[in-house]
């Protein structure tokens, strides 16, 4: 029953909404693909604005829709899964409530960019995820920063065994213990309890050697945590629907603490 | 013809001079909110003007010192054509991307093997606002989509629509402080530069 009803409300989006108030230049021709563009949310940017109730859709009459309607349209209505969901529906009450604070903000770092990429490793393709969050500068300028990475081509044995170490009067005979380790592969048990494995350096070093070519990006999606007491994604939706674009793929409900 | 494509230029830039900057010496000088509105106006302009260009140099009904030239115009659209890149995915395998600077995209857009082209755009969106950059640069999206209709000519010698599809482009733009004439000066002044393009096929109903 629920779902029944989610899927009305998300339906009616569709019936209730003919324009939006872009304050842009937008050519809305009489075509399905200028329906469609004029519908899909085409950028994040657009996204946040929608979201934030920024650019506000219209009935037909002219009247502004309410945010709850906005918001509803940003859903991936394609996805019953997420749609019948009680989360997605709690989610949308809450932004509606807290309309002054349930914003997404471009300049915080509540929220990041998981980038899906393909490269080339000796003739295989393998994939690497990137995450990437906006760091700002002094000059108030942003940018996108790599903030870690990921992969199976990454992973290496770090584990530290308990028996293997330098002994404390290891010095007095240079380091020879040292020699062992390395040869049995072992180096990990070497490491200071403080030093924590870098991925992304052992990514740099191999497209520095250029054993790891770059071939394509393949996804990117946006993780956000601005909302108090929600996480949600937001993935780019590229087909053939009035309900495409950047719309939100995934909500999770934080455990409360 | 070279008078008027000097014209031609002429307009195309003035817009850019206008918006010179009088506090150029400070290292944190920011555009204002009426700049970046001038620069919303101008970005929809640019965009056109590379769709102008791109269906000159397609056409085969222009000689090719015009289409030449077409493409040196389109190329002087962008911050840098030869470093930006145009990445390509097509709706048949949208796992396979293809990615070119825009120079030679924009070669590869001029040889298509069609006898006369027809382009429509529509759609274009624009972001609300230029971020700005660590580099002090200002950066913004556009996106634009286009329908594309490539003609030859049948045996008949009457041109046909042998190729058609749709895409959107979303178009990253650059607001950049460079040495530009003010009169018979010269001034910093902020000019708004085309950067990477994301190109996406899109199915037809």
């Amino acid at each position: 029953m629920n779902n029944v009803l989610n899927k009305i409300l998300f339906f009616s989006i569709y019936i209730c909404c003919w324009k939006s108030t872009f304050s842009q230049q937008l050519s809305l021709g009489n075509g399905w693909l200028e329906q469609k563009f004029y519908f899909q949310v085409r950028q994040l940017s657009q996204f946040m604005e929608r979201f934030n109730y920024q650019e506000k859709l219209m009935t037909p009459s002219g009247e502004i829709v309410s945010r709850w309607i906005n918001l509803a349209g940003l859903i991936n209505h394609e996805d019953s899964i997420l749609t019948s969901n009680p989360n997605t529906k709690a989610f949308l009450k809450q932004c509606y409530r807290d309309s002054s604070t349930a914003k997404l903000n471009f300049n915080d770092s509540l929220w990041y960019a998981s980038v899906k990429a393909t490269f080339d490793y000796k003739g295989k393709p393998i994939e690497i995820e990137f995450l990437l969050m906006p760091e700002h500068y002094l000059n108030g300028g942003t940018s996108w920063s790599i903030v870690s990475v990921d992969s199976k081509i990454l992973d290496i044995d770090t584990n530290r065994k308990a028996s293997v170490f330098i002994n404390p009067m290891g010095h007095e005979v240079g380091f020879l213990d040292m020699i062992k380790v390395i040869n049995r592969n072992q180096l990990s048990s070497l490491y200071h309890s403080y030093y924590e494995y870098n991925k992304l350096s052992v990514l740099d070093y191999l497209i520095q050697r250029q054993e790891l070519k770059f071939v394509q990006i393949n996804s990117t999606e946006y993780t956000f945590n601005q909302i108090p007491g929600w996480q949600f994604t937001v993935k780019d939706f590229n087909r053939n629907s009035l309900n495409s674009g950047w719309l939100i793929s995934k909500i999770i409900k934080k455990a409360s603490k | 013809m070279k008078t008027i494509l000097l014209t031609v230029c002429l307009f195309l830039c003035y817009p850019l001079l206008s918006i010179a900057q009088s506090n150029q010496g400070s290292e944190k000088v920011s555009l204002s909110a009426e700049e970046l509105e001038a620069f919303k106006t101008q970005a929809i302009k640019t965009v056109g003007d590379l769709g102008t260009y791109i269906t000159v140099m397609v056409d085969k009904a222009n000689p090719i010192e015009r289409r030449n030239y077409n493409v040196r115009l389109a190329v002087e659209l962008f911050a840098n054509a030869d470093s930006n890149i145009v990445e390509v995915s097509s709706l048949k395998d949208p796992s396979k991307k293809n990615y070119k600077s825009v120079r030679k995209y924009l070669i590869a857009v001029r040889d298509l093997p069609y006898q006369s082209v027809e382009i429509k755009w529509f759609g274009i969106y624009l972001s609300s606002d230029f971020v700005l950059g660590k580099d002090g640069k200002y950066y913004g999206v556009a996106s634009i989509c286009q329908i594309f209709e490539g003609k030859t000519k049948g045996t008949d010698g009457k041109l046909s629509v042998i190729s058609k599809d749709t895409t959107c482009k979303s178009i990253q733009l650059i607001v950049e402080k460079l040495e530009c004439m003010d009169g018979l000066k010269m001034n910093k002044c902020w000019i708004l530069k085309l950067g990477d393009i994301k190109v996406d096929e899109q199915r037809t109903k």
